[in-house]
């Protein structure tokens, strides 16, 4: 409760930093917010490619089916990784003025959400341009995003701090995300996974996740509400976890940087 | 809010109640002699018991208009006259609580001839701490209520381990005595606070109620776990409460100077609320013995089943039964494992999460005394459909939010979109009701300088588009909507309709007039009309007491931005759109029936919170406090009278009531169920049982394996679709399809997504429509393999047959129409334009004996397959008089020759028979399968039962050919 009446108190710094993430990171580029679209459309079509065509992967409408998950993976991915700097790029600030320390991967997953938010424009335009259409179950649609909002924050509260004081983890989560990746049915259908392999996958939160979009957006279908009110519970749980373990490590950001 | 209604206005109010009573019987009498008038076949209890419904609305609408222009016009007066400065003597608190607790006690004891031992037991507390502990009497009201919580809950913690028993009462009198023996200590020691603390820790344990598992089923008890989600929600409830209420304790317990608000914790108030409420509804345990009745469960969570599971578009391949209410259950189902048996835990979710919300709504308008007052004495009714109207309204009502002008629009559009999607009913009630306030709040908005610095923001045109896409989105399902609701709405009152005017008393009601029926039968009409009328003069008088209070012109407008104002006509509009169904819908033996739900809602909960900022400014406020509560008792609304303070070790299995285990059915779970289906039968005319729908499940099974996508429309319960896990194209189930309108909607849809129909003949004229589309058209084949209709091509794939098989196997022959054709037949003059005449050339062979008139007609021509399907007969006999002489049987509009059968008769056995009435009949031999798709050369009419003294004579006799109902 003292965290959201502090966010509140400080809810204009806040703003100006979700703001300064969010238009600060194409700022000097000449394609600005339009990068996106352009992004996440780049990626989709190297995918696109080498799975059909190079690795033979058998399902129908592969570029939606792709698509659908893609776009959120990529939300995941860009937080996750930026969370490692984001204490250690504001060592400045927060050395010189006092505020509450949680903004800071706040604003960086929300900046992030946002611009997820944007490129959810293209998976509607595909939607409606494959001829899926937008079907009753997109109601679901803000619950699960979310859920993946709720699980990055958490992800991020962890990285965020505990990098400032092992600055490897920076270099380490990025060929983790490599290998989460992969471990995500973003590529390929749960189903391809051999029947003894898949409760591991579950254990996976981002499997759940990924299914729901999938679920929602290509199906066209509700999501297994029982694994997402489970995921729902796990996830404000590993916020109250790192929420945690940013509190106790926040107290010495400024003798660490 | 300020004090806007003084006493003396109860003298009005009193005499305008009298006066509607009077206008009502006086209304009645001299309408109800004329018959219902009919503009379309809609045979349902309006027909068949041949009363007039409009009269009865109209008597009511006509009364309430008189009753509001009555106090419009003491409201001018008043204006007009030159005003005496008087003041009115404030009353104390305590004087109004003692007030309310007389008059309830009075109300209660006029209706049932009982007391109340909880309101008498806490006003003889209240008097002796205002003797001995004078400034404490709150404080000893708090400590009796918790204390009474605290006793259950210590019950039901023992209970679930070691089977006991207690009564009510006793939990009523240990509460009683300990409060008492803390007052009379309270002097010299500081007792009354510490016991408010220790009371509410075990307040929460009646939870574990919810959490019981083990069921006696014969004779053997098993253990059978609640579902994980509901488990896990009741558990949280439970030990959070408790956890909080300790931390609450142990951080107050020293402090002395504390008030009775920082005493009491909010989680104490929100448990009381939402045990009574879930408790106080008719099916308040969370077991997983399913509901008897198959339909309603289906009712509840058809449309997220249809919708989310099996991908379907709403009113357009799945026409719901009214709004998408049912997705909100459904989802709560789907949450606690998705099968029929977690029913009751999803039922029971839903009381919570909406009793959570409002009662936390709640608390923020009231104090925390208030608000504990409120949970002990309303509860939020289980009608699902109204659920969300309050919590709309609490929302709306946050002072910081009305200050927010765009941040309000913002929430009200979203909330007006949200309520009618809804259930569009209550949802049209709450926009309408808040439109006033809304307009206000709109200019108020345009005019300030918010205004005009926001609209040079870009962010001030994002978050309008995002108020604004989704609403835009759903246009198209919103006209849909909107039609198939005024589609409905069109046959409500001839469809719906029950009237009041031929119920029987309700056991036990005003037995306070002795054993003579006559007079309480009179005030049991009364009361069915006044109390409705009664709520809306009152919100009508507290808005014209709101202007009244008002100086100048500036004052309006100040008092037009006030929460009183977005309060008052939003009572007011949402009782009168919302009676216009409830009102039509007054089910037997039941005061109000649903008009009670709204009544409770509207009256039960913002009036209470308009009285409660105004208590102590005038004796109006305490003296209609106590009679609504009486009221709201009466309806079963109020914990006052809960019976259900539910003590459950285990549960005992009812012995009709068989065990099922997950993958018996599609999506039956594991659990008990109801070995008796309700709504269906076979075709020998026997009750379907657990084994039929089995079977049902094997057909259905077998006709997805010709096509998976096919859907199904069963006449039956529509939890069946949820359980066989199939399909369907309308929720609304034949037997609520009466009007042309509705039936060509549901042909429509019928044609466009083909789906299998079930035989579902036992009510042929009641869905006349329907029935000759099925039996006349080429599309659908009777299979008496499957005993369904089949889409022809689906049959012709499946039998590989071109030619169909005799239709009227299907049918169950129910051929006494009983009243329906003499109720049709008075409005023969309206209903003609449905009708295409069919000019028939015959001979007539007359025959009376002493009591038989008959008289056979040879036509010249054979009448062709599907040529005439009803006949209007006009009989005149000499003979008229009222055989019943009871009042009520002579409100039975027209008893006239209702022992007389009229018989139509063709071909061998085949005949169709009505009672005479009148004379003036429309009898439906299309009813008869065997006359819609046979040639017919002649025709036998035979009048039974006539005294040799009158005579009989057929006067007009026409055949007609109803137009059909074809949809696209």
């Amino acid at each position: 409760m003292k965290l959201v009446q502090e966010l509140y108190q400080y809810r204009e710094f806040l703003k100006t930093s979700i703001r300064k993430e969010f238009r600060g990171k194409y700022k000097k580029s000449f394609l600005g917010v339009l990068w996106s679209f352009i992004n996440p459309l780049l990626q989709l079509l190297v995918y696109a490619l080498v799975f059909p065509f190079i690795m033979r992967v058998q399902v129908e409408n592969y570029t939606m089916f792709l698509i659908v998950a893609l776009i959120p993976w990529t939300f995941f991915n860009s937080t996750v990784c930026q969370s490692t700097s984001t204490i250690i790029a504001s060592s400045g600030i927060i050395k010189k003025v006092y505020f509450p320390r949680a903004i800071l991967p706040i604003s960086n997953v929300t900046s992030n959400f946002l611009n997820f938010l944007i490129s959810c424009i293209i998976i509607v335009v595909a939607l409606l341009i494959s001829g899926i259409g937008i079907g009753a179950s997109i109601v679901f649609l803000p619950l699960v995003m979310f859920l993946q909002y709720v699980f990055s924050l958490a992800i991020s509260f962890i990285l965020s701090s505990i990098t400032v004081y092992i600055r490897d983890l920076e270099y380490f989560v990025n060929v983790l995300m490599m290998l989460w990746f992969y471990l995500t049915p973003i590529v390929y259908e749960v189903s391809m996974i051999p029947e003894r392999f898949r409760n591991i996958l579950n254990l996976n939160p981002m499997v759940h996740i990924i299914t729901a979009y999938r679920d929602i957006l290509y199906y066209q279908k509700a999501p297994d509400l029982t694994a997402l009110g489970i995921l729902f519970l796990i996830c404000f749980f590993l916020l109250w976890i790192g929420y945690h373990i940013f509190h106790k490590c926040e107290k010495r950001f400024a003798e660490e940087l | 809010m300020k004090d806007f209604v003084h006493a003396k206005k109860l003298r009005i109010l009193c005499l305008l109640l009298l006066g509607g009573c009077i206008a009502f019987c006086c209304c009645f009498f001299f309408l109800s002699q004329n018959p219902e008038t009919f503009h379309d076949m809609i045979v349902e209890f309006v027909a068949y018991t041949k009363t007039n419904k409009s009269v009865e609305i109209n008597c009511f609408w006509f009364v309430t208009g008189v009753g509001v222009l009555l106090l419009v016009l003491d409201f001018l007066r008043d204006l007009y006259r030159k005003k005496k400065e008087e003041k009115e003597k404030v009353v104390t608190p305590f004087f109004a609580v003692v007030v309310t607790m007389i008059t309830v006690l009075v109300g209660h004891y006029i209706f049932t001839m009982t007391t109340l031992p909880f309101v008498l037991l806490a006003l003889c507390l209240l008097l002796l701490a205002h003797k001995c502990i004078p400034g404490k009497e709150a404080h000893t009201l708090v400590a009796f209520c918790f204390l009474f919580y605290a006793f259950y809950g210590v019950f039901v913690f023992i209970n679930h381990f070691v089977e006991v028993a207690v009564q009510k009462e006793l939990l009523f009198i240990a509460s009683f005595l300990v409060t008492l023996w803390c007052v009379c200590k309270e002097e010299k020691k500081d007792i009354l606070r510490k016991l408010i603390l220790v009371a509410q820790i075990p307040i929460s344990l009646p939870f574990l109620n919810f959490l019981v598992d083990k069921y006696l089923y014969q004779g053997k008890m098993m253990t059978l776990p609640q579902p994980f989600f509901a488990a896990l929600v009741f558990w949280s409830i439970l030990l959070g409460v408790m956890v909080f209420n300790l931390v609450h304790l142990f951080r107050t317990w020293k402090k002395k100077d504390a008030t009775l608000d920082q005493l009491i914790a909010l989680p104490s108030i929100l448990t009381i609320f939402m045990l009574n409420s879930i408790q106080g509804t008719i099916y308040g345990t969370a077991n997983l013995i399913t509901i008897p009745d198959y339909h309603h469960p289906g009712e509840n969570i058809q449309a997220f089943h249809q919708i989310f599971l099996k991908g379907q578009t709403p009113y357009q391949t799945y026409i719901p039964v009214s709004g998408l209410f049912s997705v909100v259950i459904g989802f709560l189902l789907e949450l606690c494992g998705g099968v029929m048996t977690h029913y009751k835990s999803a039922l029971v979710l839903f009381e919570l999460f909406f009793s959570l919300i409002t009662i936390w709504l709640v608390s923020r308008h009231l104090s925390k005394t208030e608000s504990l007052l409120f949970s002990m004495l309303v509860l939020l009714v289980s009608y699902n459909r109204i659920s969300l109207i309050m919590a709309i309204l609490l929302i709306l009502l946050f002072p910081r939010l009305i200050a927010n002008k765009n941040c309000w629009l913002k929430v009200w559009l979203w909330l007006c979109f949200l309520g009618g999607l809804y259930y569009p009913l209550y949802g049209a009630a709450v926009l309408l009701g808040t439109l006033p306030f809304g307009i206000g709040q709109f200019i108020g908005y345009l005019k300030s300088t918010d205004f005009k610095k926001q609209r040079k923001q870009v962010s001030f045109y994002v978050w309008w588009g995002v108020t604004l896409l989704p609403i835009v989105l759903c246009i198209p399902l919103l006209i849909r909507m909107l039609k198939h609701t005024m589609t409905y709405s069109g046959q409500s009152l001839l469809a719906d309709s029950i009237s009041v005017f031929t119920q029987e008393l309700p056991e036990g009601f005003l037995q306070i007039l002795g054993p003579g029926k006559l007079l309480a039968q009179l005030c049991y009409w009364c009361l069915r009309y006044v109390i409705p009328a009664g709520a809306i003069w009152l919100f009508t008088l507290l808005l014209l007491g709101l202007f009244s209070s008002c100086k100048s012109k500036k004052d309006v407008w100040q008092k037009i931005q006030t929460p009183a104002f977005l309060l008052l006509p939003a009572g007011l509009f949402i009782l009168a759109v919302s009676y216009t169904f409830t009102l039509m819908r007054a089910d037997y033996q039941m005061l109000l029936s649903r008009t009670g739900n709204i009544i409770t809602i509207v009256c039960g909960m913002i009036y209470l919170i308009i009285v409660f900022k105004n208590y102590q400014k005038s004796l109006f406020y305490p003296i209609t406090f106590g009679v609504v509560l009486s009221i709201l008792i009466q309806l079963g609304s109020s914990p006052l009278t809960m019976e259900k303070y539910q003590l459950v070790h285990h549960y005992n299995v009812p012995s009709d009531y068989t065990y099922v285990e997950e993958g018996d059915l599609p999506r039956i779970g594991t659990g008990f169920v109801s070995t008796k289906v309700s709504y269906l039968t076979s075709k020998d005319g026997e009750e379907y049982t657990i084994e039929n729908m089995k079977q049902l499940h094997d057909t259905a099974q077998k006709l997805l394996q010709y096509d998976p996508d096919l859907s199904f429309v069963l006449y039956g319960p529509l939890a069946l679709y949820y359980i066989l896990d199939l399909k369907t194209v309308s929720q609304p189930s034949i037997a609520a399809i009466k009007s042309k309108k509705t039936s060509e909607e549901f042909i429509e849809v019928v044609k466009r997504e083909k789906p299998v129909i079930g035989r579902y003949l036992a009510d042929t004229l009641a869905n006349y429509y329907i029935y000759h589309y099925l039996m006349t058209t080429d599309d659908y084949q009777y299979s008496s393999e499957y005993d369904v209709f089949l889409p022809t091509e689906l049959y012709q794939k499946i039998d590989g047959q071109k030619e169909g098989e005799w239709k009227c196997a299907s049918q169950i022959k129910t051929n006494d129409l009983g009243k329906a054709p003499a109720s049709l037949g008075e409005s023969y003059q309206t209903l003609k334009k449905n009708f295409k005449e069919v000019k028939m050339q015959y001979q007539v062979k007359t025959n009376r004996d002493e009591k038989t008139a008959s008289y056979t007609y040879q036509f010249t021509t054979p009448i062709q397959k599907d040529e005439v399907d009803f006949l209007y007969l006009e009989v005149d006999t000499n003979r008229d008089f009222y055989n019943e002489k009871s009042l009520r049987n002579r409100l039975q509009i027209d008893l006239t020759n209702m022992d007389i059968p009229v018989t139509v008769s063709w071909g061998g056995e085949e005949k169709i028979t009505a009672l005479l009435s009148r004379g003036r009949l429309l009898i439906g031999l299309g009813v008869d399968c065997d006359w819609l798709l046979q040639s017919h050369s002649s025709l036998q009419i035979q009048i039974e039962g006539i005294e040799p003294q009158y005579q009989v004579a057929i006067k007009k006799m026409q055949f007609l050919k109803l137009k059909e109902a074809k949809g696209k």
